[in-house]
Protein backbone atom coordinates (compact mmCIF):
# COMPACT_ATOMS: atom_id res chain seq x y z
CA UNK A 1 0.00 0.00 0.00
CA UNK A 2 1.12 3.57 -0.75
CA UNK A 3 3.00 5.24 2.17
CA UNK A 4 0.79 8.34 1.94
CA UNK A 5 -2.35 6.19 2.17
CA UNK A 6 -1.00 4.41 5.25
CA UNK A 7 -0.04 7.74 6.86
CA UNK A 8 -3.53 9.10 6.18
CA UNK A 9 -5.19 5.98 7.60
CA UNK A 10 -3.09 6.37 10.77
CA UNK A 11 -3.95 10.06 10.97
CA UNK A 12 -7.64 9.27 10.57
CA UNK A 13 -7.47 6.63 13.30
CA UNK A 14 -5.84 9.21 15.59
CA UNK A 15 -8.54 11.76 14.78
CA UNK A 16 -11.30 9.27 15.46
CA UNK A 17 -9.68 8.39 18.78
CA UNK A 18 -9.68 12.12 19.64
CA UNK A 19 -5.89 12.38 19.91
CA UNK A 20 -4.64 15.97 20.19
CA UNK A 21 -1.48 15.33 18.18
CA UNK A 22 -3.55 13.96 15.28
CA UNK A 23 -5.68 17.11 15.20
CA UNK A 24 -2.58 19.28 15.33
CA UNK A 25 -1.02 17.31 12.47
CA UNK A 26 -4.20 17.68 10.40
CA UNK A 27 -4.33 21.43 10.97
CA UNK A 28 -0.61 21.95 10.25
CA UNK A 29 -0.83 19.82 7.11
CA UNK A 30 -3.88 21.46 5.52
CA UNK A 31 -4.18 25.03 6.76
CA UNK A 32 -1.98 26.66 4.11
CA UNK A 33 -3.84 25.08 1.19
CA UNK A 34 -7.25 25.86 2.69
CA UNK A 35 -6.14 29.44 3.30
CA UNK A 36 -5.09 29.79 -0.34
CA UNK A 37 -8.57 28.62 -1.44
CA UNK A 38 -10.35 31.03 0.91
CA UNK A 39 -8.08 33.93 -0.12
CA UNK A 40 -8.96 33.34 -3.77
CA UNK A 41 -12.68 33.33 -3.09
CA UNK A 42 -12.81 36.12 -0.51
CA UNK A 43 -9.89 38.36 -1.62
CA UNK A 44 -9.49 39.51 1.97
CA UNK A 45 -6.94 38.12 4.42
CA UNK A 46 -8.98 38.51 7.59
CA UNK A 47 -12.09 36.97 6.05
CA UNK A 48 -10.02 34.14 4.58
CA UNK A 49 -8.50 33.28 7.96
CA UNK A 50 -11.92 33.38 9.64
CA UNK A 51 -13.31 31.10 6.91
CA UNK A 52 -10.48 28.59 7.40
CA UNK A 53 -11.14 28.52 11.12
CA UNK A 54 -14.87 28.03 10.51
CA UNK A 55 -14.07 25.29 8.00
CA UNK A 56 -11.95 23.38 10.51
CA UNK A 57 -14.61 23.69 13.21
CA UNK A 58 -17.17 22.27 10.72
CA UNK A 59 -14.74 19.52 9.78
CA UNK A 60 -14.10 18.55 13.41
CA UNK A 61 -17.85 18.28 13.96
CA UNK A 62 -18.38 16.29 10.76
CA UNK A 63 -15.44 13.95 11.32
CA UNK A 64 -17.53 11.09 12.75
CA UNK A 65 -19.51 11.00 9.48
CA UNK A 66 -16.40 11.13 7.23
CA UNK A 67 -16.57 7.86 5.33
CA UNK A 68 -13.11 7.96 3.79
CA UNK A 69 -14.48 7.77 0.24
CA UNK A 70 -12.05 10.56 -0.73
CA UNK A 71 -8.76 11.87 0.66
CA UNK A 72 -8.90 14.04 3.77
CA UNK A 73 -7.37 16.90 1.76
CA UNK A 74 -10.17 16.71 -0.83
CA UNK A 75 -12.80 16.62 1.89
CA UNK A 76 -11.28 19.61 3.69
CA UNK A 77 -10.95 21.49 0.39
CA UNK A 78 -14.71 21.19 -0.19
CA UNK A 79 -15.46 22.28 3.37
CA UNK A 80 -13.15 25.31 2.94
CA UNK A 81 -14.90 26.24 -0.33
CA UNK A 82 -18.28 26.07 1.41
CA UNK A 83 -17.07 28.12 4.40
CA UNK A 84 -15.67 30.79 2.07
CA UNK A 85 -18.87 30.89 0.00
CA UNK A 86 -20.99 31.21 3.13
CA UNK A 87 -18.87 34.14 4.30
CA UNK A 88 -19.04 35.70 0.83
CA UNK A 89 -22.85 35.49 0.84
CA UNK A 90 -23.04 37.10 4.27
CA UNK A 91 -20.94 40.05 3.05
CA UNK A 92 -22.69 40.61 -0.28
CA UNK A 93 -24.35 43.99 -0.17
CA UNK A 94 -24.39 45.68 -3.54
CA UNK A 95 -26.61 44.50 -6.40
CA UNK A 96 -24.51 42.75 -9.00
CA UNK A 97 -23.57 44.57 -12.20
CA UNK A 98 -24.39 43.02 -15.58
CA UNK A 99 -21.85 40.97 -17.53
CA UNK A 100 -23.53 41.70 -20.89
CA UNK A 101 -21.13 44.49 -21.90
CA UNK A 102 -18.21 42.05 -21.74
CA UNK A 103 -19.80 39.35 -23.90
CA UNK A 104 -19.22 38.95 -27.65
CA UNK A 105 -21.88 40.33 -29.96
CA UNK A 106 -22.95 39.03 -33.36
CA UNK A 107 -24.42 40.30 -36.61
CA UNK A 108 -27.68 38.88 -37.98
CA UNK A 109 -25.70 36.42 -40.14
CA UNK A 110 -24.02 34.93 -37.04
CA UNK A 111 -20.59 36.52 -37.58
CA UNK A 112 -18.93 38.29 -34.66
CA UNK A 113 -19.14 42.09 -34.72
CA UNK A 114 -15.44 42.30 -33.85
CA UNK A 115 -12.20 40.86 -35.26
CA UNK A 116 -10.74 38.59 -32.56
CA UNK A 117 -6.99 38.29 -32.36
CA UNK A 118 -5.01 35.40 -30.94
CA UNK A 119 -3.11 36.94 -28.04
CA UNK A 120 -2.08 33.60 -26.55
CA UNK A 121 1.64 33.66 -27.53
CA UNK A 122 2.20 37.15 -26.08
CA UNK A 123 0.10 36.51 -22.98
CA UNK A 124 1.59 33.15 -22.10
CA UNK A 125 5.05 34.69 -22.33
CA UNK A 126 4.13 37.77 -20.26
CA UNK A 127 2.48 35.71 -17.51
CA UNK A 128 5.98 34.75 -16.37
CA UNK A 129 6.08 38.16 -14.67
CA UNK A 130 4.40 38.80 -11.32
CA UNK A 131 3.04 42.11 -12.59
CA UNK A 132 1.18 40.34 -15.42
CA UNK A 133 -0.22 37.73 -13.05
CA UNK A 134 -1.48 40.53 -10.80
CA UNK A 135 -3.13 42.11 -13.86
CA UNK A 136 -4.86 38.81 -14.72
CA UNK A 137 -6.13 38.51 -11.12
CA UNK A 138 -7.37 42.11 -11.30
CA UNK A 139 -9.30 41.20 -14.47
CA UNK A 140 -10.85 38.20 -12.70
CA UNK A 141 -11.89 40.56 -9.89
CA UNK A 142 -13.68 42.76 -12.44
CA UNK A 143 -16.09 39.93 -13.25
CA UNK A 144 -19.49 40.18 -11.56
CA UNK A 145 -19.27 38.06 -8.45
CA UNK A 146 -21.57 35.18 -9.41
CA UNK A 147 -19.44 34.69 -12.55
CA UNK A 148 -16.09 35.18 -10.79
CA UNK A 149 -17.00 32.51 -8.24
CA UNK A 150 -18.00 29.95 -10.87
CA UNK A 151 -14.75 30.60 -12.78
CA UNK A 152 -12.74 30.10 -9.59
CA UNK A 153 -14.57 26.93 -8.54
CA UNK A 154 -14.45 25.30 -11.98
CA UNK A 155 -11.15 26.47 -13.48
CA UNK A 156 -8.96 27.05 -10.43
CA UNK A 157 -10.33 24.82 -7.66
CA UNK A 158 -11.24 22.20 -10.27
CA UNK A 159 -14.63 21.26 -8.86
CA UNK A 160 -16.75 19.56 -11.51
CA UNK A 161 -20.04 21.00 -12.73
CA UNK A 162 -22.17 19.00 -10.28
CA UNK A 163 -19.95 19.86 -7.28
CA UNK A 164 -20.04 23.55 -8.23
CA UNK A 165 -23.82 23.45 -8.64
CA UNK A 166 -24.19 21.86 -5.22
CA UNK A 167 -21.87 24.38 -3.54
CA UNK A 168 -23.75 27.31 -5.08
CA UNK A 169 -27.24 25.78 -4.83
CA UNK A 170 -27.94 26.24 -8.55
CA UNK A 171 -28.53 23.81 -11.41
CA UNK A 172 -25.80 22.26 -13.57
CA UNK A 173 -27.13 24.30 -16.50
CA UNK A 174 -26.68 27.57 -14.62
CA UNK A 175 -23.08 26.62 -13.79
CA UNK A 176 -22.35 25.88 -17.46
CA UNK A 177 -23.84 29.16 -18.68
CA UNK A 178 -22.06 31.20 -16.02
CA UNK A 179 -18.71 29.52 -16.71
CA UNK A 180 -18.97 30.17 -20.44
CA UNK A 181 -19.89 33.81 -19.88
CA UNK A 182 -17.16 34.27 -17.28
CA UNK A 183 -14.52 32.86 -19.63
CA UNK A 184 -15.76 35.02 -22.51
CA UNK A 185 -15.76 38.14 -20.33
CA UNK A 186 -12.29 37.38 -18.97
CA UNK A 187 -11.00 36.85 -22.48
CA UNK A 188 -12.40 40.23 -23.46
CA UNK A 189 -10.80 41.99 -20.47
CA UNK A 190 -7.44 40.35 -21.15
CA UNK A 191 -7.60 41.11 -24.86
CA UNK A 192 -7.70 44.85 -24.17
CA UNK A 193 -4.12 44.59 -22.93
CA UNK A 194 -2.61 41.57 -24.63
CA UNK A 195 -3.82 42.22 -28.16
CA UNK A 196 -1.54 45.26 -28.22
CA UNK A 197 1.34 43.07 -27.07
CA UNK A 198 1.89 45.33 -24.03
CA UNK B 1 -22.75 25.29 -41.96
CA UNK B 2 -22.31 26.24 -38.30
CA UNK B 3 -22.15 30.00 -37.70
CA UNK B 4 -19.55 31.80 -35.57
CA UNK B 5 -22.23 32.42 -32.92
CA UNK B 6 -23.04 28.70 -32.77
CA UNK B 7 -19.37 27.79 -32.62
CA UNK B 8 -18.88 30.10 -29.61
CA UNK B 9 -21.74 28.29 -27.85
CA UNK B 10 -19.92 24.97 -28.25
CA UNK B 11 -16.48 26.14 -27.04
CA UNK B 12 -16.67 24.62 -23.55
CA UNK B 13 -18.01 21.30 -24.80
CA UNK B 14 -15.19 21.29 -27.37
CA UNK B 15 -12.55 21.99 -24.70
CA UNK B 16 -14.01 19.23 -22.50
CA UNK B 17 -14.05 16.83 -25.42
CA UNK B 18 -17.78 16.26 -24.97
CA UNK B 19 -19.08 17.42 -28.37
CA UNK B 20 -21.31 14.92 -30.15
CA UNK B 21 -19.65 13.42 -33.22
CA UNK B 22 -21.89 15.18 -35.76
CA UNK B 23 -21.46 18.56 -34.03
CA UNK B 24 -17.71 18.00 -33.82
CA UNK B 25 -17.55 17.52 -37.59
CA UNK B 26 -19.40 20.81 -38.16
CA UNK B 27 -17.24 22.53 -35.53
CA UNK B 28 -14.02 21.38 -37.21
CA UNK B 29 -15.33 22.36 -40.66
CA UNK B 30 -16.12 25.85 -39.45
CA UNK B 31 -12.71 26.24 -37.79
CA UNK B 32 -10.93 25.19 -40.99
CA UNK B 33 -12.74 27.92 -42.91
CA UNK B 34 -12.82 30.71 -40.30
CA UNK B 35 -9.58 32.34 -39.16
CA UNK B 36 -11.47 34.67 -36.80
CA UNK B 37 -12.91 31.71 -34.88
CA UNK B 38 -9.49 30.03 -34.74
CA UNK B 39 -8.15 33.22 -33.13
CA UNK B 40 -11.09 33.38 -30.74
CA UNK B 41 -10.67 29.75 -29.69
CA UNK B 42 -6.91 30.16 -29.09
CA UNK B 43 -7.39 33.31 -27.00
CA UNK B 44 -10.37 31.81 -25.12
CA UNK B 45 -8.25 28.81 -24.19
CA UNK B 46 -5.39 31.15 -23.22
CA UNK B 47 -7.70 33.13 -20.91
CA UNK B 48 -8.51 29.90 -19.01
CA UNK B 49 -4.80 28.98 -18.79
CA UNK B 50 -3.78 32.49 -17.71
CA UNK B 51 -6.37 32.53 -14.94
CA UNK B 52 -5.06 29.22 -13.64
CA UNK B 53 -1.42 30.34 -13.68
CA UNK B 54 -2.16 33.76 -12.19
CA UNK B 55 -4.25 32.37 -9.34
CA UNK B 56 -1.89 29.57 -8.44
CA UNK B 57 1.63 30.78 -9.13
CA UNK B 58 1.85 33.29 -6.29
CA UNK B 59 0.23 31.20 -3.59
CA UNK B 60 2.53 30.48 -0.63
CA UNK B 61 4.04 27.03 -0.31
CA UNK B 62 1.62 24.56 1.21
CA UNK B 63 3.80 24.23 4.31
CA UNK B 64 3.55 27.94 5.16
CA UNK B 65 0.58 27.92 7.54
CA UNK B 66 0.48 31.09 9.68
CA UNK B 67 1.35 30.00 13.23
CA UNK B 68 -1.24 32.23 14.88
CA UNK B 69 -3.99 30.81 12.65
CA UNK B 70 -2.96 27.22 13.47
CA UNK B 71 -3.06 28.09 17.17
CA UNK B 72 -6.47 29.77 16.83
CA UNK B 73 -7.89 26.68 15.09
CA UNK B 74 -6.53 24.37 17.77
CA UNK B 75 -7.94 26.65 20.48
CA UNK B 76 -11.32 26.57 18.71
CA UNK B 77 -11.17 22.78 18.69
CA UNK B 78 -10.33 22.68 22.39
CA UNK B 79 -13.31 24.97 23.09
CA UNK B 80 -15.59 22.75 20.98
CA UNK B 81 -14.36 19.64 22.81
CA UNK B 82 -15.00 21.28 26.17
CA UNK B 83 -18.52 22.30 25.10
CA UNK B 84 -19.39 18.74 24.08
Amino acid sequence: MDAAVIAEAELLAGLRAGKDDAFEALVRQHTARMLAVCRRILRNEEDARDAVQEAFVSAFRALPSFEGSCRLGTWLHRIAVNAALMRLRSKRRRPEESIEDLLPTFKDDGHATFEPRDFSPTALQLVESGETRAFVRACIDLLPETYRVVLLLRDIEELDTAETALALDVTDGVVKVRLHRARQALRRLLSERFEDGV
Amino acid sequence: MMTCRELYDFLDAFLEGSLEASTRIEFDEHLRECGACRCYLASYRAAVDLARVAERADEPATTEAPTELVKAILRARAATTTES
